[in-house]
């Protein structure tokens, strides 16, 4: 597990994924910063969660922003990356058959796979609102935060923040598990990312479609931005109760595919 | 209407379709068999006959029902007006009768008799009867009494007046010959109508047992509770006078009376009074009701009245089965009339459904309902009616869910899964549970007036606005009444059934009336009061705890809404008490509103199957971590058993499921200290089968045993396995060193026991084995590989191409490490195609063609097969002619300066002879034991 930790830790493509992952939150402070904050414009109809009028409130504030901007699309694609390149890259190394002949039994390396590619993504997702805060105290102040039902002092927003992490993580596990699933399918890394982004869009795009009714509440991403509610006072658990309970059908199921597969199947590569 | 059923037309439709499916099965049939023992092309040319044929005959199929569909009309309904004799032919009634196409005294239909509501006339509901009689049925439209250009005056039907009339009207169908009969005078008639019409459908089955089905649609269960509602008891509470003045209204003035007297230049008839005031009601009625009107509360004289028309104690007489339908937000017949009529109807052991729909009394005003209540009506017609057993009535309760708009079902008549109880507190809260707790409701008693005059009074519903009036916020008078809310809700509350509100009640008047509402807050503050929904109250006696049935209710409080009671002094829907009063109610642990549940939609159902389905993943893994201990206990440490062969493999096949067969079926038996070679061309099999001798495929047929052990994948004793198959794969980004520790690590061994450093001295990498593996040439990795492979000193290493990429010195120092590991009492198994190597190297070889081992055995024996000869001469053409004469063509070939001959038999010194005999000087005879000879036949001749 350490050793394999360490493995992946050495990757470059790990280093760049977290380095990225923690730098575009300055990116954005930076942005904000030169174009002398984010009040002026029109909204764009970008911003579901009303979040990013008030950017440049505060560090916390604009730790906030950074994971309402980050966790839709850009947090799943690192998730997506470094837990769909597990088991495909050994595969496309030609190094997967030694580590099976070591033998490591195939359950076992699903698992360390499997727990360093989430131990990475919670890593990623942790990187934001820490690299935000420390961006957006720098760049706008240490302060509370404000949000479209009120004010929270700044320890309680540290709370909030923690905990809104802590959901888009999880919100994010079917991604991990599906990215997963595909990387134990194909040889090919890339092949397993770049299923598992459009997979991930396809469904983002369905659940955008309201015909679908109530089709919509099953998808897993459809309560991706119920963390919102965790910033009400008092926090209502409603929706995100749903969202935390919605994953786990499909992170079970996805998991358990992973496994029954990579168990039962010949080793070519 | 079309859609909603099938109509008897498609019926028409579908005989032809059927009849064509027999015409063509004849023709199969009726092919001769001899037919298949012509010529194969004469089959061909009959089927293309066939074929044609039949192509023809569906062509002109499809034209045909085209033909019929596009042409089919919706089957012309006769309509006869009549004028009907009731009441011992003292009255008639003037009716329609709607008689479909094809229905004769010889092919009889059912009949329906189809009733109007209040203020209607037979004409009011023409839509509806063609409706019903397009599907099949006889329909008798008629205006009740004091209706329409009907005689008589309006009794509210009356059991010995309009519902008596019912069964003349029975009598009258009894006697048309294409009304189906059940027996002489009891013809096959089902009934329905709304309101006044339902009210009638019920009071008639119940009097009428020749009635065999109704559906009635927002009708009474008691006019009395109906106008004059009293949550708090059973006698008339508090009248609804804008209803009821409406009603009145209606009876008096009917808009259908009015046009018939327009339409014809009647003479002007003297009216009386009476007449102006009362219209056509009956004299006692017209009576009760002014009185009732003045008074501001149902007359006692009204109240009897009334209750001729009460259904109270006529539900166990009705047999025939009821088919109810309601609207969920009627204000003057609610939904608690329809529960207590399907109640009383189910209780008499008769068939009954309780439909709520969407909207107010005027059904037809919300939308989809017309189409959805004829869809219902029709479908509980063709069940009870024409006893067809195929229809399915559905689930015996639906309703509607307005929040989502989806109908949701149950199985028992508006039975509540749950409830919820809230305590209301003095400082206006709705606070959950009965018990008071330490931040629970507080005692106190809460206080509002009644003004005098009864004005102001509060706006909550109007009669007839429909679902506009759902729209409108409710408002309320500023001190004339007391709310109590709770918090916004956690999760979706819904409500189905009757809340009961229990308060300590006291008051200024003797004769306490109060209005009780449940509101529903949005969180932007948005009010809204479900259903328009409103309790009035009457109490005689306070001060007293008292109990109200608040209205029946199917509303979903959404997450994030307040629940807000409201107790008011007035409402404007009603007769308001005039004397000014003051209210009180004691507020804490006794003042409770207990909420009948349901569960809410999608949420619990989403959850119930979350958890099911966590259940399942956790008994999965459960399941796989119970079999993963069990093979632990039962699988062996793997040690080498020093006794066994190092590689038996009995029977190997492996076959891919597209079909391809990689291994056939192979034997093989390698012994310890044996360099084993495994030969054959590409795509023979070798390496699929090494793969299995090291897990990594799964057989599909045989085993192969390692060191004594039967392989499974990732089985223990591979740990004295080394391998290298198919090339060496290493992580690009580790040098070559981090890679081998990387990969031994992997397997949980300490590092000491992996002798990196003899490894790591094969390999002969020098410095470069602190480098990157992506910098690495074809041949350093492959020496890398070797050298993992040879990590832990295991037992038996198997290799795969091993010398693929190394220079010839290095092939060599493989071929001498291999003899020397040989030396050392390791097994090595060995795969490869460059049979020079092979011959040097190995001890055993086994020779692999297409899935199966063609030949097996020590080097030198399977070389030593081979007879041939190389033989130098000085005249290389000459001595080919001379070859050639002797053992032909094809075993002559030129090598080097000499020829190959192969011996094919013969004995090398027939050919020297024949070379001396002809002259040619021969220089040297060397017989060939080349492996690669027997190699070549092996494969040549297994493929011939």
């Amino acid at each position: 597990m350490t050793t394999e930790l360490i493995r992946q830790l050495r990757r470059r493509r790990t280093l760049l994924g977290l380095v990225g992952t923690a730098a575009v939150p300055v990116l954005i402070a930076v942005a904000f910063v030169v174009t002398g904050g984010g009040n002026g414009g029109d909204d764009g109809g970008g911003d579901p969660t009303g979040l990013f009028q008030f950017a440049t409130a505060s560090g916390l504030n604009f730790a906030l922003v950074s994971v309402a901007a980050m966790s839709p699309f850009l947090l799943l694609t690192v998730i997506a990356l470094f837990t769909g390149d597990t088991v495909s890259s050994e595969a496309s190394w030609g190094s997967l058959r030694y580590l099976l002949t070591r033998p490591v039994p195939r359950s076992r390396l699903l698992r360390r796979k499997l727990a360093v590619g989430v131990v990475l993504s919670l890593l990623a997702v942790a990187l934001v609102p820490v690299s935000g805060a420390v961006a957006g105290t720098v760049a706008f102040g240490w302060g509370g935060v404000q949000t479209p039902f009120g004010s929270l002092t700044p320890d309680v927003a540290i709370v909030r923040l923690v905990g809104i992490t802590a959901y888009v993580a999880w919100t994010a596990a079917w991604v991990a598990a599906l990215a997963f699933l595909l990387s134990t399918v194909t040889d090919a890394p890339v092949g397993a990312v770049a299923g598992t982004i459009v997979i991930t869009i396809v469904v983002q795009i369905l659940d955008a479609i309201t015909a679908l009714g109530a089709v919509r509440e099953w998808l897993p991403t459809h309560e991706s931005v119920a963390w919102i509610a965790l910033l009400a006072t008092p926090p209502r658990p409603g929706d995100l109760t749903r969202g935390l309970l919605l994953q786990i059908p499909y992170v079970a199921v996805l998991l358990t595919a992973a496994f029954w597969r990579f168990r039962r199947k010949d080793i070519l590569s | 209407m079309p859609g909603i059923r099938a109509c008897p037309v498609s019926t028409g439709v579908t005989v032809p379709v059927v009849r064509y499916g027999n015409v063509t099965t004849d023709v199969d049939r009726d092919t001769p068999p001899a037919a298949a023992a012509e010529g194969r092309l004469a089959v061909m040319a009959s089927r293309a006959t066939r074929a044609s044929v039949m192509l023809t005959a569906v062509a002109v199929g499809v034209v045909v029902i085209l033909w019929t569909m596009l042409g089919a009309r919706p089957e012309p309904v006769t309509r006869s007006e009549h004028r009907i004799a009731v009441a011992d032919g003292r009255l008639t009634l003037d009716a329609t009768l709607f008689v479909p196409a094809g229905v004769t005294a010889d092919v009889p239909a059912p009949a329906v008799l189809m009733a109007h509501g209040f203020g209607g006339s037979k004409r009011s509901v023409t839509s509806d009867a063609l409706t019903v009689a397009r599907n099949g049925y006889v329909v008798l439209a008629w205006s009740a009494r004091g209706f329409g250009t009907s005689e008589g005056r309006i009794a509210l039907n009356s059991t010995d007046a309009e519902i008596a009339d019912v069964s003349s009207l029975i009598d009258w169908l009894a006697e048309r010959p294409d009304v189906r009969r059940d027996r002489a005078g009891d013809p096959r008639v089902g009934m329905t109508g709304a309101s006044y019409g339902g009210g009638a459908s019920l009071l008639a089955a119940a009097a009428d047992d020749r009635i065999d089905a109704i559906v009635p649609v927002v009708a009474w269960h008691s006019l009395v509770e109906s106008l004059a509602p009293n949550a708090a008891g059973d006698t008339p509470g508090v009248f609804k006078q804008q209803w009821a003045s409406l009603l009145f209204t209606a009876g008096a003035s009917p808009r259908e009376l009015a046009a018939a007297r327009r339409s014809p230049p009647a003479p002007a008839r003297p009216q009386s009074d009476r007449s102006v005031l009362c219209g056509r009601f009956t004299r006692e009625i017209c009576d009760a009701y002014s009185a009732s009107a003045e008074a501001g509360a149902l007359t006692s004289e009204a109240v009897v009245l009334l209750r001729r028309a009460d259904l109270d104690g006529a539900l166990d007489r009705i047999a025939a089965p009821t088919l109810l339908v309601q609207a969920q937000s009627d204000t003057l017949f609610p939904l608690d009339q329809s529960v207590a009529n399907a109640r009383g109807i189910a209780r008499a052991g008769t068939a009954v459904k309780l439909v709520w729909i969407p909207g107010g009394h005027a059904v037809g005003a919300s939308d989809g309902n017309i189409e959805r209540v004829r869809a219902l009506t029709l479908n509980w017609f063709d069940r009870w009616l024409r006893d067809d057993e195929s229809v399915d009535t559905g689930p015996v309760f639906e309703w509607t869910d307005r929040a989502s708009g989806a109908t949701r079902s149950g199985t028992a008549l508006a039975e509540p899964a749950g409830s919820r109880t809230l305590t209301l507190s003095a400082d206006g809260r709705l606070v959950d549970g009965a018990a008071p707790r330490e931040d629970g409701p507080g005692d106190g008693v809460v206080a509002w007036a009644g003004p005098p005059g009864g004005e102001p009074a509060a706006l909550s519903s109007l009669p007839g606005l429909g679902a506009v009036a759902d729209a409108l916020p409710p408002t309320d008078v500023p001190g004339q009444h007391v709310t109590f809310e709770t918090s916004a809700l956690e999760r979706d509350l819904q409500v189905l059934g009757e809340p009961r509100l229990r308060v300590p009640i006291d008051a200024t008047t003797t004769d306490v009336v109060v209005f009780a509402k449940l509101y529903d807050v949005a969180p932007g503050g948005l009010v809204t009061l479900p259903q328009q929904a409103v309790a009035p109250a009457r109490m005689r006696s306070t001060p007293a705890t008292v109990t109200l049935e608040l209205p029946t209710l199917a509303h979903r409080f959404r997450a994030g809404h307040r629940v807000r009671l409201v107790l008011s002094a007035t409402d404007r829907a009603y007769a308001n008490p005039r004397a000014a009063s003051v209210t009180r109610l004691t507020a804490g642990s006794e003042a409770t509103l207990a909420l009948p549940t349901v569960p809410p939609p999608g949420g619990v159902t989403v959850a119930a199957a979350v958890i099911v389905l966590s259940a399942i993943a956790l008994l999965v893994v459960a399941g796989s971590a119970v079999a993963a201990a069990r093979r632990r206990a039962h699988r062996d440490d793997g040690t080498p058993d020093d006794a066994a062969d190092a590689v038996v493999v009995r029977d190997l096949r492996k076959a891919y499921p597209d079909g391809i067969v990689a291994v056939g079926g192979i034997d093989l038996r390698v012994q310890r200290g044996q360099v084993f070679g495994l030969l054959g061309p590409n795509g023979a099999g070798k390496t699929t089968t090494l793969r299995m001798l090291l897990g990594l495929i799964t057989p599909t047929g045989g085993s192969a045993e390692l060191l004594g052990h039967r392989i499974t994948p990732g089985h223990p004793v591979l740990h004295h396995v080394g391998a290298l198959v198919e090339g060496p794969g290493f992580a690009p980004y580790l040098s070559g060193r981090d890679n081998l520790v990387s990969y031994w690590r992997a397997g949980g061994r300490p590092l000491a026991e992996a002798h990196l450093d003899d490894a790591l001295a094969v390999a002969a990498l020098g410095d470069a084995i602190e480098r990157p593996v992506r910098t690495y040439s074809h041949g350093m990795r492959q020496r890398l590989g070797i050298a993992q492979a040879l990590l832990g000193a295991p037992h038996l290493l198997v290799l795969d191409e091993p010398t693929d990429g190394l220079d010839p010195g290095q092939i060599r120092g493989m071929r001498d490490l291999l003899a020397g590991l040989a030396g050392g009492g390791r097994t090595v198994l060995i795969s490869s195609h460059l049979l020079a190597e092979v011959e040097q190297v190995c001890t055993h070889v086994a020779v692999m063609n297409a899935g199966y081992v063609v030949a097996a055995g020590p080097t030198a024996e399977l070389a030593g097969d081979t007879r041939s000869l190389e033989i130098t001469t000085d005249d290389r053409p000459a001595a080919q002619r001379v070859l050639v004469d002797l053992v032909g063509a094809d075993h002559v070939r030129p090598q080097g300066s000499g020829l190959l001959i192969d011996l094919d038999g013969r004995e090398p010194p027939d050919l020297v002879d024949a070379l001396v005999a002809a002259g040619v000087r021969v220089r040297s005879v060397t017989p060939r034991r080349r492996l690669e000879d027997a190699f070549l036949r092996l494969v040549r001749s297994d493929q011939q």
